[in-house]
């Protein structure tokens, strides 16, 4: 484009050439854009050699040298001036546009940019860019040597295209400004986002490794749950969202009975889960305002009930034990001599039952020495009940030795075993234990003799022994008449038979089990009434010093099992 | 030859019967006396001792649980200061390691439990006077060869080489070697 210096822009093409200035300008949306078609903009509407546009660093306080358009360009780069310095800053201070027709001997300018450049400055024109009264930068066209110098059209011409340069910078600043903080506002989302899903799977697997269920409900509906949640229900966590917790965890249709969300206080509450059973306890927790959002944890109890039931059920046992040995003790004495009184006077009476026939007759005679046998006789029972119950409770100070767990149970066997009845012997166990062979093969005699008494004649018991790692077990089955499930829990306590009086004492499994109590064993006894009963007893390899033995059965021993 | 020794004591058996129980003591005392005892009680085991120190009783039957000393202690007791009666202990449920201890000790010759069989006790004290008779006259035996040994010394030194029998190369004695 070539554009006479006398003939400067004007009228109608003038306003055109503005137009495209302004449009140009416009179009670009960076600085460094908007910068450099200001300075090509200006330098060739002004027909000048140079053009430079100053951007104002308002914290800083300094004029940027930022875009020249011009032979010089790249070297004035980055170039700075402060406020007041050279025509740039004196116009950037005073807000007025300078003028410099002929450059000669003018102070004002800094000649370090002709040095610089190479370049001859002889006239210049300065003008400030403002918006809204804030200085935005200015504005500067120079020519060199041999050129018409700028006259005040020139400067009347940049004035005027001043504020659409100003506008621009400023927009482009802004726009700069917004991108960036637009940038810096994604980066922090992103990051904030970033956060929360790792705290969010921080949470999740948190409660993951809980080994207990864990769910956050509305009501019964499940919104959340744990890993361990899914492992009982036997389902994924994703398909349990939306379910009912007694539909998913318990298997049933209605609310569980004593639901800790059914009660007013939310109290913890025990409830039977698929032969388990889970301590379930409900905390409210109050979330976007839904009355009814809980969480509700269970934990598994099943182990700890057991293990409390036997306890209490070995204590309830062994203080029986202990009051009827004691009762025992006491009973002996006067039993002793009342025998020994007996014996005498049945001998005396005996022998002297001529005399008595003369005093009174015959049949007196005879009936004295037949009551006191009697007498005896009963006394006898008495003496053989004593001694059961005092082996009850009697320490365990029993001489021990290693024995093999199938003699004594064959012995056992042969000992009992009468006509009629068969029984069919599996003794797989190799083991030997410590224990005082006869007394733990009487335990296992009350047990067969139990047994015979329960079955038919062409029934057969079986019994069976095997090895366990720490223990050998011993079950006697039969398919008799079993016990009715009101007379299971009693059939360890002294005295309670189902047999006529006479018939027995009552006192045979309860002797078997505190023997093998003594041992550090275990009885337990399984029973349907008309199908028959199985009695198993477990002793361990190794007794214990203590009689009752203390279980070793930690709180999460039942864990890995999914019922 | 007429010694202390020799003589066979012509008085019935003396038993001490001691436990607390009075109805124990008395039963045993009727059931014993028929079997020709002489039977004395006693309900208090201190006061048995005492009685010790001066009537001598061939037999003691003690029991074990009493207040103020157990029958263990008892028989110990008697042990030390009357070697030669002999102890039964009359126990309910006797415990093994002590019925173990008090017999290898020799503190007790017999445990009986209660309720006894009277008919066993009978047989138990029979077997008891059986092995106190031999003891005596192993005794008895053993005091008679003592003597003798002290009246052939006695012998010897009145006339020396009386107790010495010479025989000749045949083995034939020869009454008068000198």
């Amino acid at each position: 484009m070539t554009v006479s210096s006398n003939s400067p822009p004007q009228g109608d093409g003038g306003a055109t050439k503005r137009l495209t200035f302004a449009a140009t300008l416009a179009a670009e949306m960076g600085l460094p854009g908007v910068k450099r078609a200001a300075a090509d903009g200006v330098r060739v509407l002004l027909d000048a050699d140079g053009a430079t546009v100053f951007v104002w660093d308002t914290s800083r306080k300094k004029l940027v040298f930022d875009a020249v358009s011009g032979p010089a360009s790249a070297a004035l780069a980055e170039s700075e001036l402060d406020e007041g310095e050279g025509v740039a800053g004196t116009v950037a201070r005073d807000r007025q546009s300078i003028l410099k027709s002929d450059t000669t001997g003018c102070t004002q300018i800094d000649r370090s940019f002709d040095e610089k450049t190479g370049f001859q400055t002889a006239s210049l024109l300065a003008v400030p860019l403002v918006v809204v009264g804030e200085l935005v930068g200015v504005i500067e066209a120079v020519r060199s040597q041999g050129r018409d110098p700028f006259g005040q059209e020139d400067l009347q011409l940049l004035e005027e295209l001043a504020p659409f340069v100003a506008a621009a910078v400023q927009h482009a600043r802004l726009h700069a400004l917004q991108k960036r903080s637009n940038a810096e506002l994604e980066r922090r989302v992103a990051e904030r986002t970033s956060q929360i899903a790792r705290a969010k799977e921080e949470w999740e697997r948190t409660f993951d490794a809980i080994r207990d269920p864990i769910s956050l409900q509305d009501g019964f509906i499940i919104r959340r749950a744990n890993l361990e949640y899914a492992r009982r229900a036997g389902m994924r966590i994703q398909d349990i969202v939306g379910m009912k917790c007694h539909e998913v965890l318990a298997g049933r249709k209605e609310p569980c009975v004593g639901c800790p969300l059914q009660s007013s206080a939310m109290r913890a509450a025990e409830i039977p889960v698929k032969g388990h059973r889970l301590q379930a306890s409900a905390f409210p927790m109050a979330f976007e305002n839904k009355a009814w959002s809980a969480v509700l944890s269970y934990r598994d109890v099943t182990e700890q009930r057991n293990l409390e039931e036997r306890l209490k059920e070995t204590e309830r046992l062994v203080s029986i034990g202990q009051l009827a040995s004691g009762a025992a003790h006491e009973i002996n004495n006067p039993l002793a001599f009342l025998m020994s009184n007996v014996v005498t006077l049945r001998d005396e009476v005996a022998d002297t039952k001529d005399v008595i026939a003369k005093a009174r007759s015959q049949q007196d005679a005879d009936e004295w020495v037949d009551m006191l046998d009697d007498t005896l006789d009963g006394a006898r029972r008495i003496a053989d009940i004593v001694k059961h119950l005092q082996v009850l409770a009697s320490p365990g100070v029993i001489a021990r030795e290693r024995a093999l767990v199938n003699d004594m149970v064959g012995r056992a066997v042969t000992t009992v075993a009468g006509q009629g009845h068969r029984v069919v012997l599996e003794l797989k166990s190799t083991q030997t234990i410590e224990t005082s062979p006869l007394r733990l093969q009487q335990a296992f005699e009350h047990v067969v003799r139990n047994a015979k008494q329960a079955v038919d004649d062409d029934s057969a018991i079986l019994v069976s022994t095997r090895d366990e790692p720490d223990e050998v077990v011993v079950r006697i089955e039969d398919k008799g008449v079993g016990i009715p499930d009101d007379v299971l829990p009693h059939v360890f306590e002294p005295f309670f038979t189902t047999r006529s009086v006479g018939k027995g004492t009552g006192l045979g499994l309860t002797a078997t089990w505190g023997i093998v109590q003594q041992l550090g064993g275990r009885v337990t006894i399984e029973s349907t009434a008309g199908a028959g009963t199985t009695l198993e007893i477990r002793l361990p390899l190794v007794s214990p010093s203590s009689p009752v033995a203390t279980p070793k059965v930690g709180r999460y021993a039942s864990r890995g099992e999914l019922s | 030859m007429t010694s202390e020794a020799l003589k066979k004591p012509p008085q019935p058996r003396r038993v001490l019967v001691v436990d607390d129980e009075e109805g124990v003591t008395s039963a045993l005392r009727r059931s014993l006396r028929r079997e020709g005892y002489d039977i004395s009680t006693s309900n208090d085991p201190k006061e048995a001792l005492t009685r010790l120190k001066t009537e001598t009783f061939d037999l003691v039957i003690s029991d074990h649980l009493m207040p103020g000393m157990t029958g263990t202690e008892f028989t110990k007791i008697c042990r030390d200061r009357y070697p030669d009666m002999i102890r039964l202990m009359l126990t309910g449920q006797p415990d093994t390691q002590m019925v173990i201890k008090a017999i290898n000790e020799g503190e007790v010759y017999r445990f009986v439990t209660k309720p006894w069989d009277d008919l066993e006790l009978k047989v138990t004290l029979f077997m008891a006077f059986e092995q106190l008779d031999l003891m005596r006259e192993n005794r008895r035996l053993l005091t008679l060869v003592r003597q003798q040994g002290a009246l052939i010394e006695k012998l010897e030194r009145d006339n020396p080489g009386i107790s010495t029998v010479m025989r000749d190369a045949s083995g034939a004695i020869l009454i008068d070697a000198t």
